[in-house]
């Protein structure tokens, strides 16, 4: 029996196919399974055994709110920019003010993913913030289209008070 | 294999290719780390190497295509692609020896910037140096990065017999693998869920993970999954151009 042309094509493409549909299963199966080597000397990015002891106390989720003011570095790498809309909608009423995530200042241990605005842990996570570290992100302050610096417009009106 | 990654060498060494590869790596490597105030090192006031490590991927972007826009399609151009396939070696064979030639430039382009390790750790102050351990990470994301790059390469190079299509081809691969899918998790649209499986669907992400200092399974399990795949489309391609399938 002759193969024809095109049957050779579609075996190629489905073999393709086969083989990105085992890839991606594989990569699913690696986030499952998976082991990290913190090269760093002081072990920057491995939570300390008595911060896995203190999460593994909790028992509701905690909210972390950070709030800034004045020029803070701005975080470099990877981490989210923000909003394109932030200056779209400029409206005169500034809702509750929280840093924009550009502002966040890097912690000693950067998280993985993003300065994150609020830490989400619960117990019997195992390693809440290092296996999974999404963070809901807040909208940042509305700021005056004239300086659209991203470090430069955080408002501190309606701020609640720190007192 | 090996005679094909032999001649491969020899060929990058004997013509000017390989020599002028390297040394525009190092030189704009050099002129931006060094010279160029606003991305120097010695600018930044950290003992560190992120300069290089954000500065390297967009210059493989353009070093790597070039390195291994020739090795297939010239081969179909000069016509040697048909010598080669009467000889007893498989497809894989073929791919295997360019594709570690190809590599094998890229790993020589790389380790002279040990002296900016050097130079770093000569300038840190009295126990401050850099992160050895953290820098040992970031060049093997670097390498891996390069690993995942060629194979793009390889691949553009085996679907033409016109270099300058698969240097462009290639070029345009990679970039929507390391930027792409970075830039389009950011698009309101995917806000909220979509945006952190797209954005882990790109190299950039995995590249800045294991650029940290972290060796993470998941990270290299991508990194070579990536190449794997790609190089198993040149193969095809590479069947497909011989035998006509």
């Amino acid at each position: 029996m002759e193969i024809t042309r095109k049957d050779k094509r579609k075996q190629y493409l489905k073999r393709t196919l086969g083989l990105v549909a085992v890839i991606i299963a594989i990569n699913v199966a690696a986030g499952y399974f998976h082991t990290r080597l913190d090269l760093t000397a002081e072990k920057r990015y491995t939570l300390a055994p008595s911060t896995r002891a203190l999460l593994q106390k909790l028992d509701a989720p905690v909210e972390i709110e950070v709030y800034l003011k004045g020029n803070t570095p701005r975080a470099s790498g990877s981490y989210p920019t923000p909003r394109a809309n932030s200056w779209k909608n400029s409206s005169n009423t500034a809702a509750t003010i929280s840093a924009s995530p550009s502002s966040i200042p890097v912690p000693t241990s950067p998280t993985p993913c993003a300065p994150p605005s609020r830490i989400r842990s619960w117990p019997g996570a195992s390693s809440p913030l290092t296996s999974r570290c999404r963070t809901t992100e807040r909208t940042p302050t509305p700021r005056s289209s004239s300086s659209p610096a991203p470090s430069s417009g955080i408002k501190t009106a309606n701020r609640p008070s720190t007192s | 294999m090996y005679a094909i990654f032999k001649k491969d060498i020899h060929q990058f060494f004997s013509s000017i290719t390989g020599y002028v590869a390297i040394i525009l790596f190092l030189l704009a490597n050099g002129l931006f780390l060094f010279i160029f105030r606003d991305t120097s090192l010695l600018e930044g006031g950290y003992a560190d190497l992120d300069g290089l490590f954000e500065l390297a991927p967009m210059i493989f972007l353009l070093l790597i295509p070039a390195i291994t826009m020739r090795s297939l399609a010239d081969e179909y151009r000069s016509g040697t692609m048909e010598l080669l396939s009467t000889k007893p070696v498989t497809p894989w064979q073929i791919v295997w020896g360019k594709y570690w030639a190809c590599l094998l430039i890229v790993v020589i382009a790389l380790i002279p910037t040990a002296v900016y390790y050097l130079a770093i750790s000569a300038l840190a102050a009295q126990g401050n140096g850099p992160d050895t351990g953290s820098i040992l990470g970031s060049y093997l994301g670097l390498f891996l990065l390069g690993g995942v790059f060629t194979a793009i390469g390889l691949w553009a190079s085996s679907l033409t017999s016109n270099a300058v299509v698969a240097f462009l081809v290639a070029i345009f691969t990679c970039f929507i693998l390391y930027n792409g899918f970075d830039a389009l998790s950011k698009l309101p649209v995917f806000e909220g869920g979509a945006d952190y499986y797209l954005a882990m669907a790109g190299i950039r992400y995995h590249y800045t993970s294991i650029s940290r200092g972290v060796a993470d399974t998941r990270d290299i399990v991508y990194f070579a999954s990536i190449a794997g795949l790609m190089l198993y489309l040149t193969k095809i391609s590479l069947e497909r151009k011989i035998w006509q399938g």
